[in-house]
């Protein structure tokens, strides 16, 4: 099975790509993720692969210090993301770097095959997603979405009411486009909160901070 | 011994040569000299400056402030260069495109520096000039000399049009006697010698004008000592 | 000017993202510009929100069109600006050089990067002189150096307003840390926090017959004489002198007693403030200075808050481009100057603690 993570710039794919990661390999799944960021020479879910190691979470992509990242001078697609396609277990797709990215895909040979789930990662506090026709505008920019995610935060001034604002406005919008709301992400603790809580968040999805970590800015 | 020269008029009129054959003719002479063109930035047309030194002593900066020589071509180049006049200048002008109450007014009179059209547009856009070099007042009997020669008439009538500006070499020559007519003959000889090996009447017709410059400033016909 | 947002909004978003928004808050009309990273997302960000707002765009076919087209707005009476980083910086620098020659205010956002040549599309300080200093020229235009999201978004409003002040070039400076990282922002329109936009006016094509009805409009980048460049010069620096007290801001803490003061700008100013707090906490008496403005530089008030100390240690990610303005500054004062030099990577807040621990461990044993 595949799933591919879209959403707009900055809305966490990497970061939600990796929660999701752990969640599945702690099922005892093998698992396998796909960086296709060619754009961002940080930001990128490689960075993390590490610390993704030590969950079992293998991870496809250029190491830290090759090509990618050269910005808008070209990228050269890691060589091994050409097989994934044939691969078995879980693979997780992180397009990267915004809505358009997901035209990358069409460079994977036999995605098909994996028959991938198009996940839609939404922040609502980034202003382009920060309204319901917001939400419903940025994901007609993509194509056969299959669910939301819902991974509304203001970073360390994130609390529980502040994503359910924005799981208010993600059930709307999937009231009005069709377009399933799968799961909330997000940092761990706050996940475990909203486990005590009867609220409607769907799937729970933990996160980690092991994209943000690579930053050396307090 | 050291001269200052500065030599201003139009873009074409062969300003630029007379301090190039000055500063070689002084080179060859075994001079110390310096030869510094100026120019806008304009392809054609545009006042244009030679600033000249000569020497028998190393020279300082190429640039100065006040010529002991200074020849004026043009209207326009009175105006550009009267700063550079001071007492004891030797003010050359061609009287057959100068007045000579321009070169009075403007020459003598008072002197400051001041932007002229169409510069004048600057201080619209707010580019006035404030302090900066400022002449100080040359009195009209102070010691400025000038002499008038209708160059640019006698060029054309009695020479060739081109070749006005080895006429007022000639009388730089006459006037200032930094360097020899040989030296200047000299340096044309080697400066022009392919043109002159391609058209010998070059050679003539300038040589022709160097004599009537000097000649000139040896007879009436040049205005002298105002 | 349309609002932005219905009211004051808690954010959280790149801060290149922050900068599409801050240029719509700040009533800009329209954004010339080249793709080149850490940059790219301005532009896109803007080609998105602009025609919601009804605001322009045009992608040039390199960064010197992109300037030069950016003054052209500016010239029609358009709130213009442009954005770039590193290669297309040095680009830039020529159409900024002629806005400084002819007093147009146009604002640019530069995002540094790794340097020198392309380098890394990452980060750095490494286009500090160039911001300040670079074509030809004596450096006649503003520079803000921000260090976080809300200072990009307040501190681009405030870039159109001094350039359309004092008509002065202005440039936002930040780096791709700040343009690529995340943090919380407040949006706002700035009629609600009581900042009025500076309206702007076309240069050129206004009503009337020149020389009749007003004066003509003549804008000059060419001269034939040098005396007048020596007097146009000389009066840009009168006024940029003069205009120094009002534009000027720099921000500093803890500086009585200090033995030693942590100067630093942009997103290194981060590190040592927060480096000075853990300090303090230890019982060290340090103190920071940070430069918001670059140019003008804050110069008496950095000698004001150095004359009593004994040393002061720079911080940057570039090897001495801070350091010597803050050398020519404080040049005369009995002051100890060291410096921690990182150019192309960040600098982080325990490192520059210890840096300044290891100083002052060291200086006590030669005492």
């Amino acid at each position: 099975m595949g799933e591919v993570f879209l959403g707009e710039y900055g809305a966490g794919k990497s970061e939600v790509s990796a929660g999701r990661a752990i969640l599945l390999a702690g099922r005892g799944l093998p698992v396998t993720v796909a960086d296709l960021d060619l754009t961002d020479p940080v930001f990128r879910i490689s960075q993390a692969a590490e610390k993704l190691a030590a969950y079992g979470v293998k991870v496809i992509g250029w190491p830290e210090r090759y090509p990618p990242g050269m910005g808008e001078a070209g990228n050269v697609l890691f060589p091994g993301l050409l097989g994934i396609g044939w691969l078995s277990g879980e693979i997780i797709i992180d397009v990267g770097y915004g809505t358009e990215s997901h035209r990358l895909l069409n460079l994977i040979p036999g995605l098909a095959a994996l028959n991938p789930l198009f996940y839609f990662v939404i922040n609502c506090r980034q202003p382009l997603t920060a309204t319901v026709p917001g939400i419903i505008e940025a994901a007609r920019r993509v194509p056969g979405i299959h669910g939301f995610v819902n991974n509304t935060h203001l970073g360390k001034d994130t609390d529980l009411d502040l994503i359910k604002s924005g799981a208010e406005k993600i059930e709307e919008a999937s009231a009005a486009t069709g377009i399933p709301y799968i799961a909330t992400a997000s940092f761990k603790p706050l996940a475990a909160e909203m486990e005590q809580t009867d609220y409607k968040w769907h799937e729970i999805w933990p996160l980690y901070g092991l994209v943000h970590g690579s930053f050396p800015i307090k | 011994m050291h001269t200052k020269i500065a030599v201003a008029g139009e873009g074409g009129q062969g300003v630029q040569s007379i301090g190039e054959i000055l500063a070689e003719a002084a080179n060859r002479s075994g001079l110390e000299t310096t030869y510094m063109p100026n120019f806008g930035v304009e392809q054609r047309g545009g006042v244009s400056i030679a600033f000249v030194q000569i020497s028998d002593r190393p020279i300082g900066s190429p640039k100065f402030k006040r010529a002991d020589v200074l020849v004026v071509l043009s209207p326009r180049s009175v105006e550009r260069t009267r700063g550079y006049v001071t007492p004891g200048t030797t003010v050359i002008y061609d009287s057959s495109s100068i007045e000579a109450p321009k070169i009075d007014d403007m020459t003598i009179g008072i002197q400051s520096w001041e932007t002229l059209a169409p510069e004048g547009f600057a201080d619209m856009a707010g580019n006035r000039p404030g302090k900066g070099i400022k002449g100080e007042e040359v009195r009209r009997d102070s010691n400025v000399r000038t002499v008038g020669i209708p160059a640019a008439r006698i060029a054309k009538e009695e020479l060739q049009p081109r070749v006005f500006n080895i006429l007022i070499l000639g009388a730089i020559l006459a006037i200032t006697k930094v360097v020899t007519v040989e030296a200047a003959r000299e340096a044309m000889e080697h400066m022009f010698r392919e043109k002159f090996a391609q058209r010998p009447e070059l050679r003539d017709d300038n040589f022709a004008a160097l004599e009537r410059g000097l000649s000139l400033v040896e007879t009436e016909q040049a205005g002298a000592g105002r | 000017m349309a609002r932005i947002v219905d009211d004051d909004q808690r954010m959280f978003m790149t801060g290149n993202e922050v900068l599409a928004w801050a240029a719509l808050a700040a009533g800009a009309e329209i954004m010339y510009g080249y793709p080149i990273t850490p940059q790219n997302e301005i532009m896109h960000y803007w080609t998105r929100l602009a025609p919601r707002f009804e605001r322009g765009f045009l992608q040039t076919e390199d960064e010197l069109s992109a300037g030069f087209t950016t003054l052209g707005g500016v010239m029609a009476g358009k709130r213009a600006f442009s954005a770039t980083s590193g290669p297309g910086d040095i680009l830039m620098q020529e159409p900024i050089c002629m806005a400084e020659m002819m007093r147009i205010p146009a604002v640019w956002i530069i995002q540094q990067r790794g340097a020198p040549s392309t380098a890394t599309v990452i980060y750095g300080q490494q286009e500090t002189r160039l911001a300040c200093f670079g074509g030809n020229g004596e450096g006649h235009r503003v520079v803000y150096s921000t260090s976080s999201h809300q200072e990009l978004f307040d501190y681009l409003i405030k870039a159109f307003n001094t350039a359309w002040s004092y008509r002065f070039p202005t440039i936002l400076l930040g780096d791709g840390y700040q343009g690529k990282m995340r943090e919380a922002v407040t949006l706002y329109n700035p009629e609600d926090h009581g900042v009025k936009l500076v309206p702007t006016e076309p240069f050129v094509g206004r009503p009337g017959v020149p020389g009749v009805d007003r004066a003509p409009a003549h804008y000059r980048n060419t001269f034939n004489i040098e005396e007048e460049i020596y007097e146009i010069v000389h009066a840009r620096e009168e006024e940029f002198e003069a205009l120094t007290p009002q534009i000027v801001e720099f921000e500093s803490g803890y500086l009585d007693e200090a033995e030693m003061i942590l100067i630093g700008h942009g997103i290194v100013s981060r590190a040592i403030k927060e480096a000075v707090k853990l300090l303090q906490n230890k019982g060290v008496k340090v103190g920071y200075f940070r430069p918001v403005t670059l140019r003008p530089f804050p110069v008496e008030e950095l000698r004001k808050a150095v004359e009593k100390v004994p040393a002061v240690m720079v911080f940057e990610s570039a090897l001495g481009q801070l350091l010597s303005m803050v050398k020519e500054a404080v040049g005369g004062l009995p002051v100890k100057i060291e410096a921690f030099l990182r150019p192309g990577v960040g600098i982080c807040t325990d490192e520059a603690a210890e840096q300044v621990q290891e100083y002052l461990r060291k200086s006590s044993m030669v005492h």
